[in-house]
């Protein structure tokens, strides 16, 4: 592969990044191998890679974007991996600017104090200002993994308690409902009963049509409350898990 | 090389080999400058020198060299606060760690 072939196969493979920086990276390596000069090219290409690790480099600066402050030992590993930076912003650094002076390494230029106390705001401002590189998302991942055992028992508890409750609660329901067939049931056997009472026994067979009439419509009553609490209740309820669900799905995200 | 050079230090040394250059310098000769003191691939530099473009520590220009026009890297107000900043630190931080090596041998 020549140069005019391995900037071609850069250029195609960079045609997902902005416009903006593709011609910047294009530019770059047109100048280097200028610079490195004809003779040095195969040298050139050998070095940098394939067009496709190179591309990858590339992008992997892109979208690194420079998290201030995340750099620590992990080490910088180079070639086709990311790394972070420790770039300070420029508020901090022009707040310490008298310590700036003439002499570059002056040892005197920083108190302990102040300039671990830029460096502390800078890191916390660069974290804020940068999104999320991608060692940062593989942190996190590996995080909720290891600590699935935890949330999921947590959202497992909770959802059982949930569940209880709404048993409970539906039992409640059923109980009233079921009390009131069974008066109403009954209304209608000491009618049916009283009916044909009224031939052996009139008064008696009246007092059981009476009690039966009393009971069916006290049934009718509980049927009709329940009717109406559920009703008025499932509606709600329906909403209130829903809301629920969401909001564990969403605590469970920001855990992560 | 026995040691790892930290994304902090790669920026000191390429922040420190483009301030040399008072009216700037260019990519391919960055790089070469930056191999004589650390095992880089030449593939690293570009996004440094790009993040640190980004963050306004160093500054491009194109100027026209041999009927081409190169682009130049220059160090801003900003990266030199900013290499004036990483250069402090590296004296305080190899103080430390001299220190350390010393003792250690002293007591040793």
């Amino acid at each position: 592969m020549d140069r005019a072939e391995f900037m071609r196969r850069l250029t195609d493979l960079l045609s997902d990044v902005p416009p903006m920086e593709r011609e910047e990276a294009i530019q770059y390596y047109n100048d280097y191998f200028d610079d490195a000069g004809a003779e040095n090219e195969a040298g050139v290409i050998a070095s940098l890679g394939t067009p496709e690790e190179l591309a990858g480099i590339i992008k992997a600066g892109l979208n690194d974007g420079g998290n201030a402050g995340e750099f620590t030992e992990s080490g910088f590993k180079g070639y086709g991996e990311t790394y972070k930076n420790e770039v300070m912003k420029t508020g901090q650094a022009e707040s310490g600017q008298t310590a700036y002076g003439q002499n570059p390494y002056g040892q005197t230029a920083y108190g302990g104090n102040s300039y671990g106390q830029t460096a502390q705001g800078n890191a916390g401002n660069g974290a804020r200002k940068k999104s999320m590189s991608g060692g940062m998302v593989a942190l996190i991942v590996i995080a909720v993994i290891l600590s699935s055992p935890l949330w999921i028992g947590l959202a497992g508890g909770l959802f059982g308690i949930v569940v209880g409750l709404l048993a409970t609660l539906l039992g409640i329901f059923a109980a009233f409902l079921i009390v009131g067939v069974v008066l109403a049931v009954v209304g209608i056997a000491l009618f049916v009963a009283g009916i044909a009472a009224m031939v052996s026994a009139p008064l008696g067979g009246l007092c059981m049509i009476g009690g039966g009439m009393i009971c069916f419509a006290i049934g009718l009553v509980f049927i009709w409350l329940m009717v109406i609490v559920i009703a008025a209740a499932v509606p709600g309820l329906i909403r209130g898990i829903v809301n629920l669900c969401n909001r564990l799905f969403h605590r469970g995200g920001a855990q992560a | 090389m026995v040691f790892n050079t930290g994304a902090a230090l790669l920026d000191a040394i390429v922040l420190a080999v483009v301030s040399h250059e008072l009216e700037g310098t260019y990519g391919y000769k960055i790089t070469q400058e930056v191999r004589q003191v650390i095992e880089i691939s030449e593939s690293t530099l570009y996004p440094v020198l790009r993040r640190l473009q980004k963050d306004e520590c160093l500054e491009v220009y194109d100027m026209e060299c041999a009927g081409r026009n190169r682009r130049y890297y220059k160090v801003t107000e900003k990266g030199r606060a900013q290499l004036n900043l990483y250069i402090s630190e590296w004296y305080r931080y190899s103080a430390k760690l001299n220190s350390i090596f010393e003792g250690g041998l002293k007591n040793g």
